[in-house]
């Protein structure tokens, strides 16, 4: 190839002669135009030479002795490239220089990188053994409440999906809301239904005798089976005015587009019977339902459908429901029947619960999950959340069941029961852990309100109650634990960086680009994932800095979670989100990835205090009033007379909780997110339903009189729709 | 006679730099001028003729052009600079400094030798 790139003599040289100079130019290995100048020069000086031979064989012997004289062609060929090297212009040096470099940094950059790529962490402390160690107590196992709960957990029967959906409803919001907007539908297409009634009463009369029977069993039971092709936000099973809310928003609809109103809802009911409906296999009703539904034809289903609408708006029009919103009275029987069932499968796992409440602690060791691929922290199992939370939801709902009854004490007794077991959650561990155990305390605390609020429980169940939420912080309230979160970073730390070298160890990038967006075995995106690792790894603080600013974001937030909310904001004590936002999210990727958001957390205990102490004021002023038939100008008063040991403190203000006596009782209210007193205003979302702690301005915390869902009007009803619209075309289905 | 590499490699750049002086030349031409002036006694290599001669240009010593000749044959001539010749100046005072001190060296001896 080199060869033929040379350019071709234009005089005859013997053939050795002109192999020298190829040779010379071609192992000069420089510039082109520079070689081709060497080898023209080199040729007219061995023509010169040869000038004066007069016959070959002294012209051969010439050559022999020139070329002798030129020496090693190797050697000859440096020489006059290094010569000619020299002879080129400062800025051909320069330029040279710069690719030379640039190509070293290069180099140096490609190795650097293989090194940071190849780093291994040292895994040096057992952090799951030490954290196992520092929540252990140092008292008798006999007081450790987690063999109750471990057994309670073993006993519970998980409640099935429609239960699951009904104790899964916050009681202050329930899902039948709409319920409120039935009357006035009612009240408007009151005559449209009627009348469709009485355009269908043969139809009614021609139902076969299987399917009359079925449908008599169903309205009596409050089933409808209206359900498929309704309204899509509700839930797939119902009690019968449900059903006719949503045809009568059908009806509406069709009204206001101008349709036949006697014939609006054959699109609307498409389907019968279908597995929605048959909410419990089990139940006679709905298989025999699903499976008249299955076996018709469609044709003859046309036509029964619409005698079973007409069927269900003539017993509608006979049977008006008022709207109510107490959760248990917005259950139909057969959802009370199922509730019963389940709590009843339950009594020895309550029992279980309910005995671990009594001890003095509790303490679980943690353990990895099954398959973790490494011993850290992140891999912990805490599996035993999810059914603690439904044991308290089984509280919760027994408790209701016993109101159901009559029985305000037992009802009470029941939220004890469930504020003692979440105590055990709310000062150590995980966060998740303590959260879990603020929100079951929240569960037990919203259901002692709803009782006071919905029956008269007796002085003696006031005061046992009183006496058992008071006890449960005698050390004070617990404010959120860090520890766990701290150590867990520390784990992580150790796992993603490498240990010693320049700063401690860099942080092997990859570790932590996996866990965040796992890429199995794809060996595209692992490389992908090995070369973004890398590259944040070079840009990411070093492992002592990386641990340094770790240790002083958790070691403010601790600070912090000791303040309330109003000393918090004037303490200049920075917020983690606050020190990370002044971080390059690079440089501490790390931290920006993996530290919750604690300072709300840590708020939430705070919360959690004010609505324990806020509970423990309106047992009280409830107390004073069956005792002296009046509720009292201030709550300086209740301790003044012995009902309250001290004033309740709002930590959005750091004064007392708000306190006012009103026309038919009281409020009391906390100032909440935005410190100010605005009155003990709750704000309301399109639906009605209250913003029970949204952190708008100009709300407050009301938790006396408790908010309820109220009537909206028609274009808040409009506005909601569109909010619902528009969740449904965000969120997966 | 021939002297040993050394000696003469520190003396070929002023060699040919005087030589230049005279005129310019190209490369065989300069070094049968070489030979001749010194009885055929400095003789440079083929293979350090070339290379000194590009060091030299590199330096900005002497300047080189390509000329056709009559024959049509291309050459690359080489002439002295003014920055040669200043240095050709310094270097013959130093030569003639060396001399007259190894001349006292030798007591005259290398005169006479």
């Amino acid at each position: 190839m080199v060869q033929q790139e040379e350019p071709k003599l234009t005089e005859t040289l013997p053939e050795a002669a002109e192999a020298f100079i190829t040779a010379v130019v071609r192992k000069m290995r420089y510039r082109r135009k520079v070689r081709q100048e060497v080898r023209e020069e080199l040729t007219a000086h061995l023509l010169d030479s040869l000038r004066d031979c007069t016959d070959a064989q002294q012209r051969n012997k010439q050559v022999r002795e020139l070329l002798t004289e030129f020496g090693d062609v190797k050697m000859l060929a440096i020489l006059l490239r290094r010569a000619k090297k020299r002879c080129r212009p400062a800025w051909r040096t320069a330029v040279v220089r710069m690719f030379q470099i640039a190509a070293a940094a290069l180099l140096a950059f490609v190795l650097y990188a293989v090194w940071f790529s190849m780093g291994r962490p040292t895994i040096r402390t057992d952090y799951l053994a030490m954290m196992n160690e520092k929540t252990r107590p140092q008292v008798a196992d006999a007081d450790n409440a987690w063999a109750c709960y471990d057994k309670a957990i073993g006993l519970f029967k998980a409640p099935s999906d429609m239960i699951r959906q009904t104790i899964g409803k916050d009681a202050r919001e329930p899902d039948f809301v709409r319920i409120g907007e039935l009357e006035a539908l009612l009240a408007a297409n009151r005559q449209t239904v009627a009348r469709y009634v009485q355009d269908n009463e043969p139809r009614i009369a021609d139902l076969d005798s299987e399917l009359k029977a079925i449908a008599d069993e169903a309205f009596a039971r409050g089933l409808m089976p209206l359900v498929a092709g309704g309204e899509p936000d509700v839930p797939s099973w119902r009690r019968f005015d449900k059903a006719v809310e949503a045809l009568c928003y059908r009806i509406q609809q069709a009204v206001q587009q101008g349709d036949a109103p006697s014939e609006p809802m054959e699109p609307v009911f498409g389907g019968y019977g279908r597995e929605e409906f048959a909410c419990d296999p089990n139940h006679a009703l709905s298989g025999r339902l699903t499976t008249w539904a299955r076996q018709k034809t469609q044709p003859r289903r046309s036509a029964a459908q619409k005698a079973l609408d007409a069927a269900a708006m003539a017993y509608w029009l006979d049977h008006p429901q008022p709207p109510v919103d107490t959760v248990l009275a917005n259950l139909c029987p057969y959802e009370i029947e199922a509730m019963e069932r389940w709590v009843a499968d339950n009594e020895a796992a309550w029992a279980a619960f309910v005995e671990g409440g009594l001890r003095r602690y509790c303490y679980r060791p943690y353990s990895l999950v099954d398959g973790a691929d490494r011993n850290w922290l992140m891999a912990v199992e805490i599996p035993h959340l999810g059914s603690l939370r439904d044991l308290a939801r089984l509280g919760q709902w027994r408790s209701r069941l016993a109101l159901r009854e009559g029985t305000a004490g037992a009802a009470l007794d029941n939220c004890a029961a469930v504020a003692r077991a979440a105590r055990h959650w709310q000062d150590k561990g995980t966060i998740i852990e303590q959260l879990v155990g603020a929100s079951m305390a929240r569960l037990a605390r919203d259901q002692v309100l709803e009782i006071l609020d919905n029956a008269k429980p007796s002085a003696a169940d006031i005061d046992r109650t009183t006496a058992a939420l008071k006890g449960l912080y005698d050390q004070g309230y617990p404010v959120l634990d860090l520890e766990f979160e701290r150590m867990s970073l520390m784990d992580i730390i150790q796992h993603v960086f490498t240990d010693g070298g320049p700063g401690g160890g860099h942080l092997i990038g990859q570790e932590v680009l996996q866990f965040e967006h796992p890429v199995g075995e794809d060996l595209v995106a692992r490389a992908g994932v090995k070369a973004a690792g890398t590259a944040l790894g070079i840009v990411h603080a070093r492992r002592n800095a990386t641990q340094a600013m770790a240790n002083e974001m958790f070691d403010n937030a601790v600070r912090r979670s000791k303040l309330t909310p109003f000393e918090r904001r004037n303490s200049g004590i920075p917020a983690i989100d606050q020190l990370l936002e002044s971080r390059h999210p690079y440089r501490y990727a790390l931290l920006h990835m993996m530290l919750p958001a604690l300072d709300r957390a840590s708020e939430l205990a705070f919360q959690s205090r004010a609505m324990h102490e806020a509970t423990l004021t309106i047992l009280a002023l409830q107390r004073r009033h069956a005792e002296k038939g009046a509720y009292p100008e201030t709550l300086s008063v209740l301790v003044d007379e012995k009902w309250l040991d001290q004033l309740p403190m709002d930590p959005f203000s750091d004064k007392p909780l708000v306190y006012r006596r009103t026309a038919d009782g009281f409020i009391l209210y906390s100032v909440w997110t935005d410190f100010t007193d605005n009155g003990g205003t709750t704000l309301y979302g399109h639906s009605g339903r209250p913003k029970v702690g949204a952190r708008d301005d100009g709300a407050d915390w009301v938790y006396w009189p408790i908010p309820r869902a109220r009537p909206v009007d028609a274009e808040s009803r409009q506005a909601y729709r569109r909010e619902r619209e528009e969740v449904r075309l965000v969120a997966p289905r | 006679m021939k002297f040993e590499s050394q000696l003469l490699k520190g003396v070929a750049p002023v060699v040919v730099l005087e030589v230049l002086s005279r005129g310019a030349m190209y490369g065989y031409e300069l070094s049968q001028a070489i030979e001749q002036r010194s009885g055929d006694v400095l003789t440079l290599g083929k293979g350090t003729l070339y290379p000194l001669l590009y060091n030299l240009e590199a330096k900005k010593l002497i300047a080189g052009r390509w000329e056709q000749a009559d024959s049509g044959r291309k050459r690359r001539y080489y002439s002295i600079t003014g920055k040669g010749k200043d240095e050709l100046a310094a270097r013959k005072a130093q030569l003639k400094k060396l001399t007259d001190c190894l001349n006292l060296v030798f007591e005259g001896s290398l005169a006479m030798a």
